[in-house]
Formats: C-alpha cells, structure tokens, sequence
C-alpha cells in the first residue's frame, strides 16, 4: 500500500511541475498534499532507532607490521569491500593500490592493482592523492595520474578500472586539484583534504553525517544529526586548528560522540603524533596521543578481526620513505 | 616550578609535528657558486650556470640523486631501432611565455647542441635530428647505450625554437627569469605556475653572488639571507641572527687547472704539465672551502663513477718526479732550460665570484714555485676569465666542472672538451667511450690537471626546507618551501 502510494507521488511530483498551469495553483496544491502524505506515511514506518552500545577502549600503540610499498604513501582507507566480515587496509601509493589484511602482529598482501593511463599535465611536486569508498569500490586518485583508479573485488581478485577524472574525496563530492599544487579549492583558500563518514549514530542512535575538512591550518568538522526518515538538520560544528593531512573520523568507543583522529602539522620530516580527540572535547589534551619521530602519512579506522570493534590503525614513515610501519592503537 | 612547567609544556608542544604538505608562497634569497657568465643552456660550464640551467629549462631526461636516469620531458626511454632512437615528448607542456613545447622545439634544441662547439661531443654520434609528431628522431651513427644519460646534461635542455635564450632566457623550466642584473651580482627568478612538474613552492627565488670571501656568510649572519654556501658568519665561532641547519649534497664539483696559449710552448707540453701534476700536493687543498667533503683526484671522474680512491701517496706531490718531467720538458721547450727558468712568469686566471678558487690558486702558484717557476694570479671577472680562456690568452686558469657524480661518460667527456681536445668526441661518435682508453689517453694527454672533487654544503635558516641535491650537486631549489617562523640564535651567555 505504503509502496504503491509512494510510486503514484514519485510519478506525479516529476511530472506535476511541467503539466502546472501557473494560473492556477490546483496541481500545486496537490503536490503539496501528495509531500505531506508520503513524509506522514514514512514517518508512521520509520526505522526503529538503535542505540550504540559503549564499549571500553584500551588504548596502547603497537606495531603491526612493516610495509615496502615501493612508491610514496600518498592515502589509506580502510573497508570490508570482499565482503569476507573483516575489514581490508587500502594503500594508495603514486603506482598502485595495494590491500592487506590486517592481523595480530603481520600485514599480508591479498592483492595489488596499478594504475594506467595518461599522467597528469600539471603534476605538483609532491604527490598526493585519495581514497574513498563509494558502494563496493575504492576510489584512488593520485595526482600523478589524469584519471583515479576504482578498484573491488572480483571473487579472490582484486581489479580496477580506469574511473573519471579528479577526486573523489567523499561518497558524492568530487574535487580538483589547483594545476601544478598539491591542494584543491583555490591558491588563496587551500583545501588540503576531506573525510565523510556517514555510518555513525549519535547516543540515541539517530544517524550522523560527519564531514571533516582541512583548510590550511584549520580542520573544520559539521555533524548533521538525520531523523529517522533521513531528514538531516545541522547539530555542531567544531574547528581544531595546527592538524596534518593526515586525519579520520570514526566512534571507536561506540559512546554516540564521534572522534576525529589526527596528525601534527609541522613541516615534513618532523617529529609526528597521533592524537584522538572527542568531537567537542578537549583537543590539548584528547582521549590517547602517541608521538613517533617519523611523519605520520595515514590514518584508518579498521574492523580487521570482524568483532564489530574499530581499531584506529596508523602508517608512520621517515620523510620521502617508501617503507611505512604500520601501529594499532586499540 | 610554574615557568619550569610551562617550558616543558611548551617543549613538548614544539616537538609535534607531522607530515604536513609544503606550503606555497614567499620569497628567498640564496647564492650561486660564483656569476654565469650565460643562460644559455649549451654554453653553460660552471656550476652557476648549470644550475641556472636547470631551474629555468628542461631536459629530456634528468639524473635523479640515486644516480638513476628518469623521463622528463620525455615520456618513456628511448626507443632504439638499429640506427634510430625515437623520443616520444611529454604534451601539454608550456614555455614560459604560454606556447606549447613541441617535439620541433626538442629537435631544434638538440639540433643547437650538435653544431655547439662547447658541447656538441655529447650528441656527436647523432647525425641528424627531426621531428615527427609528438616524436624527436634521433639518426644514430652507432648504438649509444648511454643516450638517456647524455640527453639528461643541461647543455641539452630546450629552448624555444631551439633558439639562443636572449637577454630574458625563454625556458619551459620551474622558474622564469625575472631579471638578470650582472652588474648587480643577482638573478632574480620568478614561479612558472604551469610548470608540467608542478609550480614551485616559492613565489620567488633570488641568487646573488658575491666577489668577497665573506661576503655571503656575512649577508646570512645578519640575516639578509636564507641561504648560504660559504659558512654562516664572516668570524669563526660567531653566531648568526637565525639558527643554521646545513645539507651536503654529492663531491660533483671538480676544480681543475686548465692551459691557455700565453706561452704556448710551455703550458702544451705534455712533460711539463705533468711536472705541474706531480708537483701539485692536491691533499693539501681539502682544507679550501667552508668545511665541506673534499676529494683530492688526479682523474676527472669521481669514485662514485668507477675511478679508484686516490692513495695517500698520490695526495701528496712527488717533487723527484716533478722534477724530472720538467727536465725532460726543458730538452724541447727552451724557456723551461734550467738557465732561462728565472725568466719565466706565468699567469693564473681566477674569476672573481668564486674566492676559493683564489686558494686553489695560491696552491698551483705554490707548486709551480717548487718548480723554480715565478707565476702571478688575477683575478678577472666571469666573462673575462670565459673570453680568455676562449682566446687562450692565459697561461693556467682555475676551472669547474659539475656533471651527475655516478655517469663516467659525462665526466671524461667534459672533460677532454673543456680543454678543446677532441679525443672523447671522436671516441662517442662510434657510440661510446671505454673507459679504459680514456683513462689511458688523459693520463697521457693531460687536457687538465684534476684538483679535487668537492661537494656543495649549504647552511638554511630553520624556515627554509625541502632543501636537497640533484647527481651533479645542484642545489633543488625549486623543491624549497618556507615553514613556520625561523628559530633565532640564542644570545651568548
């Protein structure tokens, strides 16, 4: 009933429009009430909300592993794309995607894929890149390259496909790089990098849709809180100034209050920290820090044993390095 | 207790940092190794100008600072084909004034370099050159297994239309020349935003050089530069205004002596130059400079490109043997007779930017002293001491040599060219030059008398990063970004 009355609003909503008479406001008004009638309908079956449930986190920074990548780490991810239950770690280098699986005390190879095609013309001097998931493909893109790299899996192999130009820097939003510069936005307002999530809950279980932006020197977070129905109204903003490109969002302690995870921003080849900070909370002092004297050059959020638990995972490298140490800090 | 407590908190603030990006943006002041007489890429010799070079064109390849040879603009390797190596070039690359660098420019650059006398020994097994396309075709007398190598030397880089640069040298490079002020010992360059290797981080980079000893570390100590190659103040043990990191980049700076025509009679021979050679005590002149890695070498190619490490006993002069050269020189050169020696003055030409070079002279003066033979330096502007030397109308001169530290060819080549001599042309002409012959036809021709090897230290303000070398020792100022505020020098207690 509820389906077949949503499809008879789709159909005349798309089609009132052209067939309205501005003279007369008759088909206006019934579009309005078919509006009301549908939000009335979904409402009266909204999704149950589900609370998250908190859970202890201990926080101790270990070495997984060690990876020779070959090239520079330009991005990392981190998603259950082979559907396996356990999360795979995406590394984005200037030649390739490589994934790992993440265990105990190893990182281990489950496959690669290079990029093609034409290099990009202008190229910065510093390479840099993108990874985002959108559906069951990672989205690469290097500014090396003209064209990013979509990657998933097929049965056991990982495969990729040329994709479009630019990058994908969250599920829906695309951006370009400012030719020859290693940012996007514009040379007066840099914008250096960006994370979506939109799979968090706040503490009554209403969905969340974080955006995390870093500016030059400021790394500006908005938090929508979305009804039921997937209505979304703005809920906070929060601004931590003197962060790295290197960040994520995630709620690892599953508490309905998200945390940003971040980097230092001091020069490359400096010192570097990794720091998580509660959305609203002290940013000096944060819920863990951990300091290493090689540059942090990713950060990710991973499911790696499939227990439902997000363990924040870090490549830390020395400047220019193709080889990055790979810590877990849960 | 409170102000030791915020100290350390300020410390530990201080130590985090990250791997942020460069920044884009500012301006900065550093030196060359002495003033480039030109920009123009095939007449480019000493260090200040092949670094000018490089920041203001491109080449088909470039010498990356692990010794390997990467595309630049070319977009892959060379594609031989029994006599014929085609070269496909990178589109979408822009002069600086906007036009599109084509395969013709390529062509008519490389074209220039093989009818250059100065640097046509790099091309001379290519009998001709065309463009086809985005492709430069290159008509090869023999294979040349080092192609790749000899395309990335900076005399080949491309002009437009294969052109001489003129007075505002027209590249397709990092920065654009924004003025060339000899007069007053500085080049200013300016960003090229659509570099196809991406902008530079500067908006600005000025190089000056200087014709005094301390005038560089001098300008530094006051805090007038970011940059300095000769020590950060002009007194030992002063201090300058900012705190000084410093960066030494690969011994790929050869100092020699090189022979003119004054008295020919003299300075051609074979036995007297290797008097010279033999008297010359080539350990003593690690101590020129500002403290960085010196080699002394009796070859004109670097251990990194396969010669062998000169013993203690070759550091040291040999006077017996010196001694004896010059006797057997003095049997068929009469000014060198024991009874005319006296009589005998010669002149060493300096350039007046490159101080050092006065100390190496000194040592040369030194060792012809030894000999019994007077001598006299002068010290000349760079353009004077260049048409000299073109005209021979010297009688020793001190000279540079800068190619990538590990490539053998680059460095025998240059240097039988420097001197005029055609033996390594003729020899790359059938395609490549053994080794061992060279080493064989230097030893017995002496086109110049190798010094040392040394390499280039550079002191930066903490402000200053991403300062690095390229294979031939050049400075990679186009990697140079400012970050943060520089760090003071704390006052003396």
């Amino acid at each position: 009933m509820i389906r077949r009355a949503a499809v008879l609003g789709a159909v005349l909503l798309l089609a009132l429009p052209a067939l309205a008479d501005p003279r007369d406001d008759y088909f206006a008004r019934l579009a309005a009430a078919v509006r009301s009638g549908l939000e009335d309908a979904a409402s009266a079956r909204a999704p149950t909300l589900v609370r998250p449930v908190p859970i202890k986190v201990t926080w101790k920074a270990v070495r997984v592993g060690s990876l020779d990548l070959g090239a520079p780490l330009v991005a990392m991810t981190a998603a259950d794309l082979d559907r396996d239950g356990k999360g795979e770690l995406y590394a984005v280098t200037s030649r390739e995607v490589v994934a790992y699986a993440l265990e105990p005390r190893r990182v281990t190879v489950l496959g690669r894929v290079a990029f093609t095609g034409a290099p990009a013309v202008p190229a910065p001097r510093d390479v840099v890149g993108t990874a985002a998931i959108e559906g069951t493909e990672l989205v690469a893109g290097v500014s090396a390259w003209a064209t990013e790299l979509r990657v998933s899996w097929q049965g056991t192999a990982l495969v990729g496909q040329p994709g479009a130009p630019g990058f994908l820097v969250c599920p829906g939003e695309r951006a370009v790089l400012v030719p020859g510069r290693n940012h996007f936005g514009d040379p007066l307002a840099p914008l250096l990098g960006v994370r979506c999530r939109a799979d968090l809950v706040d503490a009554e279980g209403h969905p969340l849709r974080v955006r995390a932006a870093l500016t030059a020197g400021k790394l500006a977070i908005t938090v929508e809180r979305c009804s039921a129905s997937g209505a979304c109204q703005p809920a906070a903003t929060h601004e931590y100034k003197d962060y790295g490109v290197a960040f994520e969002l995630a709620d690892v302690d599953r508490n309905g209050t998200p945390e940003v995870i971040v980097s230092g921003a001091g020069a490359p080849g400096d010192p570097d920290a990794v720091k998580v900070i509660p959305l609203g909370g002290d940013d000096k002092k944060g819920a863990f820090r951990y300091r290493f004297n090689g540059g942090v050059a990713g950060i990710a959020v991973i499911d790696s044993d499939g227990d439902g638990a997000m363990e924040v995972i870090a490549a830390v490298r020395l400047v220019g390095a193709t080889r990055v140490d790979v810590w877990r800090f849960n | 207790m409170i102000a030791r407590g915020v100290l350390v908190v300020v410390a530990c603030t201080a130590l985090v940092h990250a791997e942020s990006r460069p920044r884009y943006g500012g301006s900065v002041e550093g030196s060359l190794l002495g003033a480039p007489v030109t920009l123009d890429p095939v007449l480019a010799q000493a260090h200040a100008e092949l670094t000018c070079v490089e920041l203001v064109f491109d080449t088909l390849y470039r010498i990356g600072p692990a010794g390997i040879v990467e595309p630049h603009l070319a977009i892959d390797a060379p594609q031989l084909d029994a006599n014929r190596a085609r070269i496909t070039i990178r589109s979408g690359v822009k002069f600086h004034d906007g036009t599109d660098l084509t395969a013709a420019d390529v062509a008519a650059s490389l074209e220039r370099v093989r009818t250059a006398p100065a640097s046509r020994w790099i091309v001379s097994a290519v009998s001709a050159v065309r463009a086809d396309g985005a492709v430069v075709e290159l008509t090869l007398k023999a294979p040349v297994p080092e192609l790749a190598t000899l395309l990335a030397l900076p005399q080949t880089a491309v002009t437009k239309g294969g052109k001489p640069p003129g007075e505002r040298p027209l590249g397709s490079g990092p920065f654009q020349v924004g003025a060339f002020e000899p007069r007053s010992k500085k080049l200013t360059l300016v960003a090229f935003d659509e570099h196809f290797a991406g902008r530079p981080y500067l908006d600005q980079l000025v190089l000056r050089w200087y014709d005094t000893h301390d005038g560089e570390a001098r300008q530094f100590e006051r805090g007038g530069a970011h940059l300095s190659a000769r020590g950060v103040a002009a007194f030992t043990g002063a201090q300058p205004k900012y705190r000084a990191e410093d960066v030494e980049g690969p011994a790929a700076l050869l100092v020699f002596v090189g022979f003119g025509r004054a008295h020919m009679d003299v300075t051609a021979d074979r036995n007297f130059r290797r008097s010279l050679d033999f008297a010359l005590a080539r350990g003593a002149l690690a101590s020129v400079g500002s403290g960085e890695r010196v080699t002394p070498s009796r070859l004109p190619v670097p251990v990194e490109a396969g010669a062998p490490v000169l013993e203690p006993a070759g550091r040291a002069d040999d006077l017996p043997r010196a001694k004896a050269a010059l006797a057997l020189a003095a049997k068929t050169v009469k000014a060198l007779d024991p009874t005319r020696l006296a009589a005998l003055k010669l002149e060493i030409l300096v350039e007046e930017t490159r101080p050092d070079d006065r100390e190496v002279a000194e040592r040369v003066a030194y060792a012809l002293n030894k000999l019994g033979i007077a001598s006299v330096i002068t010290a000349v502007p760079a353009t004077t001491l260049r048409d000299r030397v073109k005209r021979g109308d010297c009688d020793l001169w001190i000279g540079q040599l800068a190619a990538p530290v590990s490539a053998a060819t680059a460095w025998w080549g240059s240097a039988f060219a420097i001197a005029g001599d055609p033996w390594a042309e003729q020899q790359l002409s059938v395609g490549s030059l053994d080794r061992a012959a060279a080493a064989k036809a230097f030893g017995e021709r002496l086109p110049i008398l190798p010094l040392v090897f040394r390499a280039i230290r550079i002191w930066h303000r903490t402000d200053v990063r991403g300062l690095g070398f390229d294979a031939s020792g050049r400075p990679s100022y186009a990697d140079l970004f400012l970050f943060g505020d520089p760090a003071r020098t704390r006052a003396r207690p």
